[in-house]
C-alpha cells in the first residue's frame, strides 16, 4: 500500500475503511460472548477515527501530521495480512486477542500519524 | 354577443398574442431553469441534512447500547459537520439559490422591491465567503482542474456582484455569461462534498453511520436473549430495513451529485443560447435536469424537517 515513510489521509482512510468493513463482517458472524466485545470495541475506534478523518478531508487543512511515518509503513503494507487473519479470529478469546493485539497497532498507528482519536 | 364585447375579446386576444411573441426563447429558458435551479440548490442541502441526521441517528443507537458502561457519554453526540465548514456551504447553496431567483425576477419582470434587499444581502454573503479559510479547504480538496484558488474566489466574488447588478431582461445575456464560470466552480464544489462512497465526503460518512447503527442492532440481538420470538423477528428486520437505507441514502447522495453536474452543464448551455430561438442541447439538457429532480423530490421530502 504504502511505497515509502509518506501516507495520505486518502491512504489512511481506505485503510481504516478496509479495516471496517472486515471487522464489521465478522462481528455479525461472531455469537454473542467476549470476542464479539472485543470487535465491537475495535469497530469503535475505527469508526471514531474515520469520522475524524472524513471530517479533516471536507476542511482539508485541518489535521497536524506528526512525523510517525515509519511507524505506519510496515502494518500497511501488510493489511491484507490482517484482513486474513480477521475472518479466522473465530470464538477462541487467545486467538482474537492476539488478532486485536495486531488491529489495535493499526488503528493506533493511523490515528496517531493523524493526530485523530 | 353585443359587437362591443366582440371587439374587446379580439382586442384582449392579439394583446395576449403580441406579449406571447415579445417573450423571447431566452427569457422563457431561463425561466423554466430558474425553477430547476431552485430545486437543486434545494436538494444539495438536503444531502447535508441526510447525512447530519443519519450521524446523530448512528450516534444515538452508539449511546444506547454503551448505556450502564464507562463508555456512556452523552457528551460524545457531536455533529458531522463543523459550524463554519457548514456556514460555508450554506452560503454557496444561498448563492445557487438567488442566482435563480434572480434568473425568475429578470426572466418573469417581477416587482424588484424585496428581492433588491435580498440579493445584495446574498452578494454580500459570497463577496466574504471569497476570502474565507473554509472556501479555501473545499477548493484545495475538489482538486479542480486548472483552477487556481484564486480563479475561484474570483468567480464567486462575480456571481455575488453579477446577483446586484443585473435586473432587468436586457440584461439577461450579460447575467448568464457571468454567472457560468461561478455556477460550474459552486456545483463542482459540492459534488467533490458529496464525495465516494468508499473513499470521503457525505457519502462515506453515510455509508458509515449506517454499518455502525447495523453494527449496534446486532449487537443489541445478540446481548439481549430474552428476547421473544417475534420481537427478535422484528429487531433482525430493521437490520435488513437499515441496509436498505443506506442503499437507498447512497443513491441519492449520487442522484444529487448528478443534479449538481447537470445544473452546471445546463446553466452554461442557457448561456450559450443567447438569442437563438432553437435550443435543442440546452432543452436536451434541461429535461435530464428535470429527470433529476424528480428522482430526488420523493426522496428528500421523506426527510424530517428540523
Amino acid at each position: 500500500m504504502a511505497d515509502d515513510d509518506t501516507l495520505s489521509i486518502p491512504q489512511g482512510h481506505d485503510a481504516l475503511q478496509e479495516l471496517k468493513e472486515s471487522l464489521s463482517q465478522q462481528y455479525g458472524q461472531t455469537p454473542a460472548g467476549p470476542v464479539s466485545d472485543m470487535i465491537d470495541a475495535r469497530l469503535d475506534q475505527i469508526d471514531a477515527a474515520l469520522t475524524a478523518l472524513n471530517q479533516a478531508g471536507m476542511a482539508s487543512n485541518t489535521v497536524a501530521i506528526n512525523a510517525a511515518a515509519a511507524a505506519m509503513t510496515n502494518p500497511l503494507k501488510d493489511l491484507d495480512g490482517l484482513k486474513d487473519k480477521i475472518q479466522s479470529i473465530g470464538t477462541d478469546i487467545g486467538n482474537a486477542a492476539k488478532i486485536l493485539g495486531e488491529v489495535d497497532q493499526f488503528i493506533s498507528g493511523v490515528t496517531s500519524f493523524f493526530g485523530v482519536k | 354577443m353585443a359587437r362591443g364585447t366582440t371587439i374587446c375579446v379580439a382586442g384582449l386576444g392579439m394583446a395576449l398574442l403580441v406579449a406571447g411573441c415579445s417573450v423571447s426563447p431566452l427569457v422563457k429558458n431561463a425561466s423554466k431553469f430558474a425553477t430547476e435551479a431552485t430545486a437543486a440548490a434545494k436538494d444539495a442541502t438536503s444531502a447535508y441534512q441526510l447525512v447530519e441526521q443519519e450521524h446523530y441517528n448512528a450516534e444515538v443507537e452508539r449511546l444506547v447500547t454503551d448505556f450502564g458502561t464507562a463508555k456512556f457519554d452523552l457528551n460524545s453526540i457531536q455533529p458531522f459537520m463543523q459550524s463554519d465548514e457548514m456556514e460555508a456551504r450554506t452560503k454557496l447553496i444561498k448563492g445557487l439559490s438567488a442566482y435563480a431567483e434572480t434568473l425568475a425576477v429578470v426572466a418573469g419582470d417581477q416587482p424588484l422591491t424585496d428581492f433588491d434587499t435580498q440579493a445584495e444581502a446574498v452578494g454580500k454573503s459570497l463577496k466574504e465567503l471569497s476570502t474565507s479559510d473554509a472556501l479555501a479547504s473545499m477548493v484545495k480538496k475538489a482538486k479542480i482542474d486548472a483552477t487556481s484558488l484564486n480563479a475561484v474566489t474570483t468567480a464567486i466574488d462575480a456571481l455575488g456582484r453579477a446577483i446586484i447588478n443585473h435586473k432587468r431582461s436586457s440584461e439577461l445575456p450579460a447575467l448568464l455569461k457571468e454567472a457560468k464560470t461561478p455556477i460550474a466552480t459552486i456545483c463542482a464544489l459540492l459534488q467533490a462534498d458529496i464525495g465516494d462512497p468508499e473513499k470521503n465526503g457525505l457519502r462515506n460518512q453515510l455509508k458509515n453511520d449506517y454499518l455502525t447503527e447495523i453494527e449496534k442492532q446486532e449487537k443489541f440481538i445478540k446481548n439481549t436473549p430474552t428476547l421473544s420470538p417475534t420481537d427478535r423477528q422484528a429487531a433482525i428486520r430493521a437490520v435488513a430495513t437499515l441496509a436498505k437505507a443506506a442503499r437507498d441514502g447512497d443513491k441519492t447522495l449520487a442522484a444529487t451529485q448528478k443534479e449538481l453536474a447537470d445544473l452546471a452543464k445546463t446553466n452554461a448551455a442557457l448561456a450559450e443560447t443567447d438569442k437563438s430561438k432553437d435550443s435543442p442541447a440546452f432543452k436536451t439538457m434541461l429535461s435530464e435536469l428535470v429527470s433529476d429532480g424528480q428522482q430526488l423530490r420523493g426522496f428528500y421530502e421523506k426527510l424530517p424537517t428540523k
